[in-house]
């Protein structure tokens, strides 16, 4: 969401009343613009500073079960062949810091009320 | 008090009432007056969960309640019965309507594969595979009459958790945390200490039904994290959250300030809170390295059989010593239709010295008296068993006539064992209870009144009890 959005506006206040309108439909007051554009310069400075490590997809899980009759526990392995062709969205590592931040203003409203309930 | 419908009114000048809010508030109107008067009270920071003055005089402050799924054999731990070795293989004929629903075949007693031992002064019969629990049977109200009515596993879990047999109603956990509140800011109210497997019945058994959802249990997993995505990706500090909370606080406070009517919002803005208050206290309220080496041997942590259920009762203290009013531990696996012995035996070992530990680890911090403790299952076993799998490998059915149970802890008649079951153990025939009455009295030694704890859902006030039950003054001191 973050990445399409910064390909549809190119300026800070776009991309912010862009993520608005994307999640709730509406634009962004005054307020929550300055709010935002804060939350962003801040999220940009913290991202700056710590970079993400790049965590490998599972490819198979040990699950563990009770034998039916005698109760005793015992794993076996299972293949996940879903991500044996499995193309992933972009993720945090493939991203700069101020993507990151901008990703993680979706995520908040994505976690809004406004956006959870519908009235 | 200070109502946001107030505030909306004088704002906008009128206010939305929904057709749904509208017919509920001509039932509702006292009941809705009553809960907004308590919740007049309560400091911000908590809502619905701070805490509240018991109704009768008590000092018990929490539970840990110690739940034996799959219904563990009363005859084989603390209900003897010697009868049984007279009878052993002799042919069992059930009479009239007691024809055990699990019936089939050919049907024989069976003896317990255990001897018994009389423990503590008051002489309380125990499976003699309990060689640790007998140090505390003075500790110990041993009750042998509570009566269940399900013979199937979830219906009988669910009647034990929540009073009703069919789910979903708010579990026992739901009602009291409903009732006192909690004592911990960063911490779960109610928290359930489950197997890897989830018992019969699943969640239900800590739902908080159609109580609000503050009051539904937490599960704390047995293995590896203990709340999964708890803690934060890498590289994220707190700031990052906290800052992120605080937008988000702004933005769902303008929402609720267009959106008045909706409890809702309130609970699930306060859920995020509660949720960053735990990222700081959980890890080290489980994390049971800060225990001495001392503590952990005595619950038996590191043991090969007592590992798991020490861990569960050395966290469940951590808990209750933090302010979380209602454990639930999980021992699974009590379902012995078959190789009494070998099962039977194997959870005994597993659970007596952890819960042994517990009684006197409580004990000696002077936190006894203020929790309580209870162990039960959901239901007994019969005396008698089919033959299965083409051969007699002793085992038991299910039996809700007749179960064992006990309290420990804060106000119980300990070192007694109240009620009994008839000479073969099939069915509880002095002081003999339904499970509903064995719920009021637990809310009795925690100061609730089952009759005042009430919440008007679905056009009456509804309790734990369902249509009320009995006080069994017996098990109280």
């Amino acid at each position: 969401m973050a990445i399409r959005v910064e390909e549809e506006r190119a300026t800070e206040a776009g991309r912010i009343a862009r993520t608005f309108r994307r999640a709730l439909g509406r634009m962004p007051t005054e307020d929550e613009l300055e709010s935002a554009s804060l939350y962003l310069a801040e999220m940009t400075a913290l991202h700056v500073k710590s970079a993400p490590t790049k965590a490998a997809l599972p490819v198979e899980i040990e699950r563990e079960m009770f034998e039916e009759m005698a109760g005793e526990p015992f794993t076996y392995i299972e293949k996940l062949d879903v991500y044996e062709d499995y193309a992933p969205d972009a993720k945090p590592w493939d991203v700069g810091p101020e993507t990151r931040a901008l990703s993680d203003l979706c995520l908040l409203l994505l976690n809004a009320n406004e956006f959870i309930y519908v009235y | 008090m200070k109502d946001p419908r107030h505030a909306s009114l004088s704002q906008f000048g009128r206010r939305v009432v929904s057709r749904r809010e509208f017919f509920y508030g001509l039932g509702a109107t006292i009941g809705a007056t009553a809960f907004s008067s308590l919740l007049a009270d309560e400091p911000a920071s908590l809502g619905p969960l701070a805490p509240k003055a018991p109704m009768l005089p008590t000092k018990v402050k929490s539970v840990i309640w110690l739940t034996m799924e799959g219904g563990p054999s009363h005859l084989d731990t603390f209900d003897p019965k010697p009868k049984l070795a007279d009878l052993h293989l002799s042919k069992f004929v059930r009479e009239g309507k007691a024809f055990s629903a699990m019936s089939q075949g050919e049907r024989y007693y069976v003896q317990s594969p255990f001897g018994s031992v009389k423990a503590g002064t008051g002489g309380a019969d125990m499976c003699d595979r309990f060689v640790h629990l007998r140090d505390v049977a003075d500790d110990i109200c041993f009750y042998r009459g509570c009566v269940g009515e399900s013979v199937d596993h979830p219906t009988a879990m669910y009647h034990m958790n929540t009073g009703a047999k069919f789910g979903g109603d708010p579990a026992v956990g739901a009602w009291v945390t409903y009732g006192l509140g909690t004592l911990s800011e960063n911490l779960p109210a109610y928290v359930v200490l489950p197997e890897v497997a989830y018992p019969q019945g699943g969640a239900g058994n800590w739902s908080n039904g159609f109580l609000p959802a503050h009051y539904q249990g937490t599960p704390l997993r047995s293995e590896g994290a203990p709340i999964l995505d708890m803690e934060p990706p890498g590289g994220l500090d707190v700031d990052h959250r906290r800052r992120s909370l605080d937008l988000l606080k702004e933005l769902n406070a303008s929402h609720a300030d267009r959106h008045p009517e909706h409890e809702a919002l309130d609970a699930r803005m306060e859920s995020y809170e509660l949720a960053f208050r735990m990222q700081m206290a959980a890890p080290d309220a489980v994390d049971l390295a800060n225990e001495d080496e001392k503590t952990r041997e005595m619950y038996g942590v590191g043991g090969k059989a007592t590992d798991a259920f020490g861990r569960k009762c050395l966290t469940a203290r951590r808990l209750v010593e933090r302010g979380v009013r209602f454990v639930q531990l999980y021992s699974g696996g009590w379902d012995s239709h078959d190789y009494l012995e070998r099962a039977h035996g194997a959870l005994i070992e597993s659970i007596d010295q952890p819960i042994t530990a517990l009684i006197k680890d409580l004990k000696q911090r002077g936190m006894l008296d203020e929790t309580l403790i209870v162990w039960c299952g959901e239901f007994g076993r019969s005396p008698d068993n089919g033959i299965r799998g083409g051969g007699i490998a002793y085992g038991r059915d299910h039996n809700p006539g007749a179960m064992a149970m006990w309290f420990a802890g804060g106000g119980v008649n300990a070192g007694n064992v109240i009620g009994a079951t008839d000479e073969i153990g099939e069915t509880a025939v002095e002081i003999a209870h339904p499970i509903q009455d064995v719920h009021v009295t637990i809310l009795r030694l925690l100061g609730l009144d089952d009759h005042k704890l009430t919440y008007f859902h679905g056009g009456r006030y509804k309790q734990l009890s369902q249509t009320g039950g009995e006080l069994i003054p017996e098990i109280i001191a």
